[in-house]
């Protein structure tokens, strides 16, 4: 019955985006400089904190995105407070152009976090003997999700918003998954929203 | 207007998956400890279902040992499948290592697998549970790390014997007065992951650990962790030791009690 309520919510988040209604105009953006972000990155869950921010570039004739985020899940959600550091990438596989201004795009893309917690660690500390473990303070996230692009009409900090949502697993529980002999999806996988405002 | 048209749309879904209940279906941490409410207190649950038994009084019993699945999820669907098959086996004891990074998600495909087995099973925590916030998931799925249970007049004792991961000394006052306490039962099993012949043990708790199983007549000490069956009188001291191949092998051990012996079969499947 749970698994099935979590697939109908899969379900349901996907199509919104096609409701969405496109804005109008966009001015000329201006050269910017090299180093200069292009995007700010807001993120809700997706394994990579409760909430996470971010700054973010992008390259590629605009089809790829990086984001640098930091991300915290707070106290309740644990013992302690759990903080991670992020590099995501996201590449647009295609624009679904629904009106001049307005667009959505299936987007997939991996992450790499890294969390400086006190049971983890990059290297194994002294007590344990050397090559006892791996490092376990840091992995990798894989999303597949889609998003919905729009331009404001007069840009004043922001010229355009995405808002998009995510079906997200580590890579370990992928992995797990691939191993196991039950399918266990409706497990491994979650969802993330989130918003990037462009510059 | 569109705009918070726009706005207005999102905030609706955003608040129709909250209060559908649906907190699950976000993640936030792969190291995040929140137990959802249908994993927790599995081992008290499964503690009170063995207890419900009615054993007192039985000629023999039959409990299955498995240890170290950490990722072994397939393996350990087949050892579920092969447990099931048998009628005479009354419960199974999950030796340790039951997560391998201590995620969370490991412990939820750890119980999803070991849910499909139609007797009870109890755990001990392994050195691979308290990785990351292992620990703390382990609490809330299973309980206490230390416990006992009385079976047809037999005790057993289920304790924490991890030194290096969870930074303490185990509780040897917990053990000995838990083995004191038991001492008239018909027999005596002891089962914790570590073996004490292993290097997480120094010398001196090594000494302990044997001297109390001789001192309060264990019938048998219980173990997982080094991935091999064995089976020994380690110390030549009447004291048997039992380890538990892992999972991955394919491998797991029937222990049957009888009034005057304790049979030990390792189980390839």
């Amino acid at each position: 019955m749970k698994r099935r309520r979590r697939l109908i919510l899969f379900m349901l988040v996907i199509p919104i985006h096609f409701g969405l209604v496109a804005q109008e105009n966009m001015e000329i953006e201006e050269k910017r400089k090299w180093y200069k972000p292009d995007v700010v990155k807001l993120q809700y869950a997706g394994n990579i904190g409760y909430m996470s921010i971010g700054l973010g570039y992008n390259w590629w004739r605009e089809i790829a995105q990086t984001d640098i985020m930091y991300g915290f899940v707070p106290e309740h959600h644990g013992d302690a407070v759990i903080h991670t550091f992020t590099i995501k990438n996201t590449f647009s596989i295609y624009e679904f152009n629904i009106s001049k201004k307005y667009n959505v795009s299936p987007i997939l893309g991996f992450s790499i976090s890294l969390e400086p917690g006190e049971n983890s660690y990059m290297s194994v500390p002294d007590r344990f003997p050397e090559g006892y473990y791996g490092p376990n303070n840091i992995y990798a996230c894989l999303n597949l999700g889609l998003k919905s692009n729009f331009e404001f009409k007069e840009e004043r900090y922001f010229s355009s918003m995405d808002i998009y949502s995510e079906i997200n697993t580590v890579a370990d529980y992928g992995f797990y998954n691939a191993i196991a002999k039950e399918d266990h999806s409706l497990i491994i996988y979650s969802l993330a929203i989130g918003i990037n405002m462009f510059f | 207007m569109k705009k918070i048209t726009i706005a207005f749309k999102y905030i609706l879904i955003a608040s129709f998956l909250f209060s559908t209940g649906c907190e699950d279906i976000f993640e936030y941490s792969p190291y995040a400890a929140n137990v959802k409410d249908s994993y927790k207190d599995i081992g008290i649950e499964n503690l009170e279902e063995i207890l419900e038994q009615g054993t007192e009084g039985k000629e023999e019993f039959k409990f299955a040992v498995f240890a170290d699945s950490h990722y072994s999820y397939h393996e350990l669907d087949e050892a579920v499948v092969n447990v099931n098959s048998r009628k005479d086996i009354d419960f199974v004891i999950v030796n340790g290592d039951i997560a391998d990074h201590g995620y969370l998600k490991e412990y939820e495909l750890f119980h999803e697998t070991m849910d499909d087995l139609k007797i009870p099973y109890l755990t001990t925590i392994g050195n691979h549970d308290y990785r990351s916030n292992g620990e703390d998931v382990y609490k809330e799925m299973y309980g206490n790390r230390n416990y006992t249970i009385k079976y047809n007049n037999c005790l057993f004792v289920l304790w924490d014997d991890v030194f290096w991961e969870s930074n303490k000394t185990p509780d040897f006052n917990w053990l000995e007065e838990n083995l004191e306490e038991g001492a008239d039962y018909e027999k005596k099993f002891v089962v914790c992951h570590i073996p004490p012949f292993d290097a997480q043990f120094d010398d001196e708790s090594e000494l302990l650990y044997s001297d109390l199983m001789n001192r309060y007549n264990v019938n048998l000490s219980i173990h997982g962790h080094i991935h091999r069956f064995h089976y020994s009188e380690y110390y030549n001291d009447g004291v048997n030791y039992m380890a538990t191949d892992a999972i991955i092998d394919k491998e797991y051990v029937i222990v049957t009690v009888k009034k005057d012996e304790i049979v030990i079969e390792a189980i390839k499947y």
